[in-house]
């Protein structure tokens, strides 16, 4: 921890962190100040034009000769007004002194309200209009008596509130952006060019040959580079292309996934409005093609994409890629019927693919099999990243503006990745000519007459996948929004099973390796991810959204667990002749099938929620997952195995 | 063939060419219309639609003055001189000249189109056969009552009713018909009937003085709500039943205009007699002009009822209408 505190690069990424919070912190301030100004006449605006339309009725009843003591409907009438206005309190009609209805507080509550002293008001106040202990009370005369209409000032606050935490998503997502561009430039002005400043300095140390290009570095050093040159006669060579530096595939994965990603938390409801309004279609089960197309197009695709690799290039593949997808954004958010939507996922799928494969062959092209995994986790953290951001901005961006047109903005931001792509793509070295590997048959051949493998896919990976895409993807957006919630609140909600991969992930690595048992975390993430889901058709409806947030923080837990021990068991499977050749066909074919059979989980889920409720499913959901879960514990599971549970 | 049997074939051929349509002229159409006291606002709308509607037509009026023996004189004229269309006013009327659909029709007009106005219940009446036969090929029409389960709820959208009071003729066939539709519907809606039938004079017509008498009986037996059915000998008695009521008081409640317009019922659910005669005009249209046959046209009543309060009474008894109310009744004041 003190060497962090030390690292100049740390303490530079720490001081512009604490920049962007501050900024971003007086930004809401301010807005909420300037709210302040614009709700609060609104608010009193609201309160006298419905005191008005009360007055109006009352008077028109009075005005037929009823006697103001024996209007009828009064009740009604206030719970009418409230539910068309939650934040009203009270009415209450009298007579003078004597208070001849009260609905909403009891009539000596009101009297009391009334003597005391009114609050300092505010200057948007109509002169009917006082501020008294926590209500503004509208007052009217009544041809017979007055009214009194008064409502909680806490709503003052609500849309406030309501907005704050819509400004914390945004402000949260700002600033992992601007972390991942402040990285992206500090790697590119000061590491990169140091770093070839430094090597210059070691080859000169050992007696060897400096490359004039190594001194052509800009940035930071630029001039301490041109002196070096200088200094040993050697004329910089700056008209190279400059690689760039493996962190870019960390924003270039985080822009494309963020795309897709975006419309996470309201896909389903999207894809019913469509699907509900095609004729001859079953809705249900047609909205579960629509959330599971993506994710078995994108397995599909891979392959193919990866055909393309050798000729085009990374950087090529991306634009095309990137272009692909946003281009199936734009007519997924602007679908005029089902089957357009269908094909749109589709095309975005394949430039999701075809974008995945390019930043892949850049981490293989960018090192070495002995920093491959590193190169990898770069490319994991920004889909992680991704993961975490999108939907909960997604969320916010659907309920302000519309959810055709948060696909739309997905667009745009696809389409700005395959711009940036030339920049942080730049050089085209390869690493012994190695291209990414798409799945091929004979990975297939191997891989099935593995039995380990058949009952690692049939009881521990395919349920996970499906419990992931069946239960996240579809069934809790539906079930929230089922019950009341918005798309921000969905979106929000989703974003934590990032956060927990995101965090779980190196704390049960190494949990994983002290137990040494990997069959036996498997079957202990799957339980613990399956479990909570067993609760949700027995809670009541305002408990549902806790349950919700318990079952994705299991989820996220149990899924981060499992996840790299079985990747890990995978490999240990493969045969040491494969595993020489650098390829684990058992892992290839592990990834493709979650991929392509997670696709399946939202198309039966959603009959499943048709027939019998949302809850209910996924209950279904969970008790699969967890009989899985148990089955796979009975086969595998032994006391102490050797490492990987070979038998 | 030479011009001149040419121009017989031709002049031959409307025959031909027009078996289906022997009522498809341009008018004018001659109607005759029967009605059961004299023209009503139903007949106004009815003739103020037709000329809307650009049908010619001559209009023959025959006020029996609530004589129903003038009956079969009518139907005997009808099959003298045919007229293109029937119109009529009541259950009464329609009976005594189309007669129920299963009565033998030698003694009724069956070739004639009837459409019929004012009728409470042809269904229950007989006009109408049952949902499971077809329907007559000379009989289509409106009816002006609203459907029970909608009055049931229009009293209760004013008052609690648990028990329904009713004065009735038990001579007319659309009273009892309308008292065994509410029975049936009781059990199911919640609510229990008092029933009041009028007694007979010695000559078998309804006694007028026992009116009173038996409104204020079902004021003591508990009536919510004085119902007034589409009755016609309550209806010409209707100042006072309802003035009967208000003194027990025990509101009126009534699905027909008068009751509530020139009487002093309460609260009324009721379609506009000029309404009526509208709908009936157009279906008349249908059959003359656009050669539809009666048989496919149904019968009907409005969509749409007029919810009425009468305040002065409401006053009176001291039982106010809600605000909810206020806001979409017409309130005679």
């Amino acid at each position: 921890m003190h060497r962090l505190l030390r690292d100049p690069m740390a303490q530079g990424l720490a001081l512009a962190a604490l920049a962007l919070l501050l900024a971003l912190t007086g930004i809401s301030a301010l807005t909420m100040q300037g709210s302040n100004r614009v709700l609060f006449p609104e608010l009193a605006r609201t309160a006298l034009a419905e005191a008005t339309q009360a007055q109006r009725k009352i008077d028109a009843a009075t005005g037929l000769g009823i006697p103001a003591d024996r209007l009828v409907g009064v009740d009604r009438l206030f719970a009418a007004m409230k539910e068309s206005d939650p934040d009203i309190a009270f009415l209450a009609i009298a007579d003078g002194e004597r208070m001849l209805f009260s609905q909403g507080r009891r009539a000596t509550s009101v009297r009391d309200l009334l003597d005391a002293a009114p609050d300092q008001a505010p200057a948007e106040l109509a002169a009917s209009q006082s501020l008294r202990a926590g209500f503004l009370v509208t007052t009217l005369d009544l041809a017979a008596g007055q009214l009194y209409l008064g409502h909680d000032s806490r709503a003052l606050n609500k849309p406030l509130y309501d907005n704050l935490i819509d400004v914390a998503v945004i402000a949260l997502v700002s600033g992992l952006l601007a972390f991942e561009v402040m990285l992206l430039v500090v790697v590119f002005n000061v590491i990169q060019p140091v770093e070839a400043v430094a090597g210059a300095l070691r080859r000169i140390a050992g007696g060897e040959r400096v490359d004039p290009s190594a001194l052509g570095a800009g940035g930071a050093v630029a001039a301490l580079s041109a002196r070096l040159a200088g200094l040993l006669g050697i004329v910089p060579d700056r008209s190279g292309r400059k690689t760039a530096p493996l962190v870019s595939v960390r924003l270039l994965a985080f822009l494309f996934v963020f795309a897709e990603e975006l419309g996470r938390s309201f896909l389903p409801v999207f894809a019913w409005t469509h699907a509900s309004a095609t004729p001859g279609l079953d809705p249900t089960f047609a909205t579960g093609v629509v959330v599971g197309l993506h994710m078995s197009v994108v397995a599909l695709a891979m392959p193919f994409a990866t055909l393309f690799f050798p000729r085009l290039g990374r950087a090529r593949l991306y634009a095309i890629g990137a272009l692909i997808a946003s281009a199936g954004l734009v007519g997924t958010g602007l679908a005029g019927g089902y089957w357009g939507l269908l094909a749109w996922r589709a095309v975005s799928a394949i430039g999701y693919a075809t974008t995945y494969v390019a930043c892949q062959g850049f981490v293989i092209e960018g090192t070495q099999a002995s920093n491959r995994a590193s190169g990898a986790a770069m490319l994991v953290g920004g889909i992680t990243l991704a993961d975490i951001c999108g939907p909960a901005f997604g969320g916010v961006l659907a309920e302000r503006f519309g959810q055709g047109e948060t696909y739309v903005v997905a667009a745009v931001i696809a389409a700005l990745s395959a711009t940036l792509v030339t920049r942080l793509m730049a050089g085209g070295a390869r690493s012994g000519g190695e291209a990414p590997r798409g799945v091929r048959l004979h990975d297939f051949v191997v891989a099935f007459a593995n039995r380990r493998l058949g009952v690692q896919l049939l009881f521990a990976a395919i349920p996970a996948k499906l419990l992931l895409t069946g239960f996240l993807y579809y069934l809790l957006p539906v079930t929230l929004i089922g019950i009341g919630w918005r798309e921000a609140d969905i979106g929000r909600i989703v974003m934590i099973y990032g956060v927990v991969m995101l965090v779980g992930a190196p704390f049960f690595g190494r949990l994983i390796d002290r137990l040494n048992n990997h069959a036996l975390v498997v079957a202990a993430g799957a339980i613990l991810a399956a479990t909570p889901l067993l609760a949700m058709p027995v809670v009541p409806v305002e408990a549902a959204l806790v349950v919700a947030i318990i079952a994705v923080l299991a989820l996220g837990s149990g899924q981060a667990m499992s996840i790299s021990a079985q990747a890990s068991m995978v490999v240990d499977m493969a045969s040491e002749a494969d595993l020489r050749q650098g390829h684990a066909p058992e892992l290839t074919v592990l990834r493709f099938v979650e991929r392509f059979g997670g696709g399946f989980g939202p198309m039966i889920a959603a009959p499943l929620a048709a027939n019998f409720g949302s809850r209910t499913a996924i209950a279904g959901f969970g008790l699969y997952a967890l009989a899985s879960a148990l089955v796979y514990a009975a086969i595998t599971v032994r006391r102490r195995p050797a490492k990987g549970g070979k038998p | 063939m030479n011009r001149r049997q040419l121009l017989a074939a031709l002049a031959a051929m409307p025959s031909l060419v027009g078996a289906g349509r022997a009522n498809a002229r341009p008018g004018p159409f001659r109607i005759l219309m029967v009605l059961w006291r004299g023209e009503t606002a139903a007949e106004a709308g009815f003739r103020e639609e037709l000329a809307r509607l650009g049908v010619a037509a001559e209009i023959e009026v025959r006020d029996i003055a609530r004589d129903s023996s003038l009956l079969p004189g009518i139907v005997a004229d009808i099959r003298a001189n045919r007229p293109d269309l029937i119109y009529t006013w009541g259950t009464g009327v329609t009976l005594g000249l189309a007669g129920r659909w299963d009565a033998d029709p030698a003694g009724h007009v069956a070739d004639v189109p009837l459409v019929f106005t004012m009728v409470s219940s042809p269904l229950a009446t007989g006009l109408a056969p049952p949902p499971d036969r077809p329907p007559r090929a000379q009989l289509t029409g409106v009816s002006h009552i609203a459907p029970l389960s909608a009055q049931i709820a229009a009293i209760r959208a004013y008052l609690a009713m648990d028990r329904l009071g009713i004065v009735f003729n038990p001579q007319e066939e659309n009273s009892l018909a309308n008292l065994a539709e509410l029975k049936a519907l009781s059990s199911s809606a919640g609510f229990r009937v008092i029933e009041a039938p009028v007694p007979q004079l010695a000559d078998g017509k309804p006694d007028p003085a026992a009116l009173p008498r038996l409104v204020a009986g079902l004021a003591e037996q508990g009536a919510d709500i004085l119902y007034i059915g589409p009755d016609n000998f309550v209806g010409a008695n209707r100042d006072v039943v309802t003035e009967a009521g208000i003194a027990a008081g025990l509101p009126a409640f009534t699905a027909t205009e008068l009751e509530i317009r020139e009487s002093q019922a309460m609260i009324g659910l009721v379609s506009r007699y000029d309404a009526v005669g509208r709908l009936a005009a157009r279906k008349a249209k249908a059959i003359l002009v656009d050669d539809v046959a009666p048989a496919a046209l149904p019968i009907e009543t409005l969509k749409r009822f007029t919810y009425i309060i009468r305040l002065p009474v409401a006053l009176r008894l001291a039982r106010y209408p809600s605000l909810q109310l206020l806001d979409y009744a017409e309130v005679i004041r």
